[in-house]
């Protein structure tokens, strides 16, 4: 996010009039852990450090390190739990929350952070995501299946017809999830979810998506025989990077492998560490199979009921 | 096809449909070609009159009858239908609606009926939408338009109804607080609320455990039996997301054809034979988890979502299809 010249002044005037230098402290080592001020800005520890400042030198590191957002979140924080059993009034906060919603974020209370409000444009980092910083994700990847064949036995169009429905179906579910499609490679799609409640929303996803295309298949598609995709979803660290492309690491691959070399077509298979997150009423829907390396991932699909 | 209007008074004359007074009804019944379709204009009947005469005519066998209703003192469309009539002009097309092109597209729904066996569901045989489709621009019932655009308050439709109900109700009470219960059942509300709506489907009653949702029957498309397939896909999504009871929620659902006077208030003083007809068979045919259909409902989902229904029975007399349940492919029941 580009900090505009007014929003910055506006925040300094908050740290200086709001925080004693104790607590920009504790508020910039809520972003940037054991950062120490004083030490850090040069100013000799034998002279109490002034207020502006400390203000200006914290102003000047989280805008040099892209952590301005951060920091006001931090302080949001700080307001709604008190400290120390006090309740902490930072004045001039809302109007600093006001600003900052202005230029298209919106706080979200739930998750405690600033994201792209609806309408903006969908970036790969919800807005908030710093590039090249590693992050907890679940990772849903989704590719249907069959498409060479597809092409051999059917007019080209017809088949891109189907194949792009299907990529705008699977691309509204992720956004209604809050995920962020990161890359279609082919007919494959990896898409990843980054709040609080990121495996249960991309596990629901997948199961969403598995429902639509047995809807799809039924009652609207374009071919003589059913889209079928494989589905997949695991989750761990992940290094952001804003071309989406380059976003990789044993988590990416683990998911790869899951949905290409362990499901079938027409099947959701999610790892053991997304199946213990998934709470026992989610969970009772899917069923054990045999995975990599002996493990046990756990697998959901549907099909009618034999007449 | 040779078409008659039996009335009283003159009408108002139709070009090559012929027109006789109705004490000539049962006189010339009998010599009447056996394909002859007969048109009872009721509007200057009792309702005792005009069900004799309905009766009267049907036990011909074979006698294909359609009625002109141009006061709509006819209470429940859905009704004669089910007695065998084969087409209703109401009030507000009356007879003039009536042509050779309709007859000729009765005709062809009629044929279509015919040609479906008693035990299986109403095969391919039936695009009674096409059907249906050609008629809608004879202005059928229900027919053209695009759904509540053309429903209005206080009047008589004809609707696809959507019957949604709880299962296990006593067992719940014994297990879940009053207040949990409660909360459990809003939010069941509120999810058929949101599957509902898109499909233009209106939540028209809702009792605690149960509720009936609307959906304006419409020439050019028959959205309620889908709607319901995806209240099925999304029972999990459901259970997993928004309800707030421990275990799983059963539901039934029973869909029907049928008409009804509709009031955007409360419905609560509204009778009507074809909202009991569909409260009976949610409540005393349909088994947990199920999703049934009358016959006529079945003739009206298109394919290829009718051949996922199989026979199921027959209940007060009518025959009754279910739809098959989508289940977990590793074998797993879904719900």
């Amino acid at each position: 996010m580009k900090v505009q010249a007014r929003l910055a002044t506006l925040f300094e005037q908050l740290l200086t009039e709001s925080m004693s230098l104790d607590q920009m402290q504790k508020a910039v080592r809520m972003v940037i852990p054991g950062y120490d001020i004083q030490q850090r800005s040069g100013f000799p520890p034998n002279i109490p450090m002034p207020r502006a400042d400390a203000a200006r030198h914290v102003l000047k590191v989280v805008l040099k390190q892209g952590l301005f957002l951060r920091l006001v979140e931090a302080l949001i924080d700080l307001t709604t739990r008190g400290e120390m059993g006090r309740e902490v009034k930072i004045l001039l906060l809302p109007r600093i929350i006001a600003e900052v919603e202005d230029q298209g974020y919106k706080y979200s209370r739930q998750k405690k952070v600033f994201v792209e409000a609806a309408g903006r444009k969908r970036t790969m980092g919800w807005g908030t995501l710093q590039d090249g910083g590693s992050y907890e994700f679940a990772l849903l990847r989704a590719d249907i299946t069959g498409n060479s064949d597809l092409v051999r036995r059917y007019p080209r169009e017809m088949v891109h017809e189907a194949l792009s429905s299907v990529r705008t179906m699977v691309t509204r579910f992720v956004e209604k999830r809050d995920g962020r499609i990161w890359t279609w490679q082919g007919d494959g799609a990896l898409a990843a979810f980054y709040f609080n409640d990121k495996i249960v929303q991309a596990t629901l996803c997948g199961m969403e998506i598995i429902h639509e295309l047995f809807v799809y298949n039924l009652v609207a598609r374009p071919l003589p025989e059913p889209l079928r995709a494989r589905l997949a979803v695991h989750a761990g660290p992940c290094r952001f990077l804003r071309s989406a492309r380059e976003s990789a690491g044993d988590t990416v691959k683990h998911v790869e492998v899951l949905e290409s070399s362990y499901t079938p077509p027409g099947f959701l298979t999610v790892s053991p560490n997304v199946y213990t997150d998934l709470g026992s009423k989610l969970s009772s829907f899917f069923k054990a199979v045999p995975g990599p390396d002996n493990s046990s991932i756990f697998r959901y699909g549907l099909e009618w009921e034999q007449k | 096809m040779k078409a008659v209007i039996f009335g009283k008074g003159r009408g108002t004359p139709i070009r090559g449909i012929e027109r006789r007074h109705i004490k000539e009804l049962e006189s010339v019944l009998s010599d009447l070609p056996a394909d002859t379709l007969i048109y009872l204009d009721v509007g200057g009947l009792t309702q005792a009159e005009g069900s004799r005469l309905l009766r009267a005519t049907l036990n011909k066998a074979g006698r294909r009858v359609g009625i002109i209703d141009p006061k709509g003192s006819v209470r429940d469309v859905a009704a004669l239908f089910h007695a065998g009539a084969v087409d209703y002009i109401r009030k507000s097309t009356g007879a003039g609606a009536l042509s050779l092109r309709r007859i000729a597209a009765v005709r062809s729904y009629m044929s279509l009926v015919s040609a479906v066996p008693d035990d299986v569901p109403p095969a391919p045989v039936l695009p009674a939408l096409a059907a249906i489709k050609r008629l809608g621009s004879a202005r059928l019932p229900g027919g053209g338009g695009s759904g509540w655009e053309g429903v209005e308050d206080g009047n008589e439709h004809n609707f696809a109804f959507l019957y949604v109900e709880v299962d296990d109700v006593d067992e719940m009470r014994k297990h879940y607080e009053p207040d949990s219960l409660s909360k459990a059942m809003e939010t069941f509300r509120e999810f058929v609320f949101k599957m509902v709506s898109p499909s233009g489907g209106r939540l028209w009653m809702w009792s605690r455990f149960s509720g009936l949702v609307l959906f304006p029957l419409r020439a050019l498309d028959f959205p309620a039996p889908l709607c319901g397939l995806r209240i099925l896909l999304s029972r999990v999504l459901f259970d997993a997301e928004e309800s707030p009871l421990p275990g799983r929620l059963s539901f039934r659902m029973a869909l029907s054809i049928g008409s009804t006077a509709y009031t955007a208030g409360d419905p609560g003083r509204i009778v009507s034979e074809g909202i009991n007809s569909i409260f009976h068979l949610g409540r005393r045919f349909a088994r947990p988890g199920q999703f049934l259909f009358t016959w006529e409902a079945a003739v009206l989902t298109p394919e290829p979502l009718r051949s996922c229904l199989t026979p199921e029975g027959t209940f007060e007399g009518r025959r009754i299809l279910r739809m098959l349940q989508p289940t977990s492919a590793m074998g797993m029941p879904q719900a």
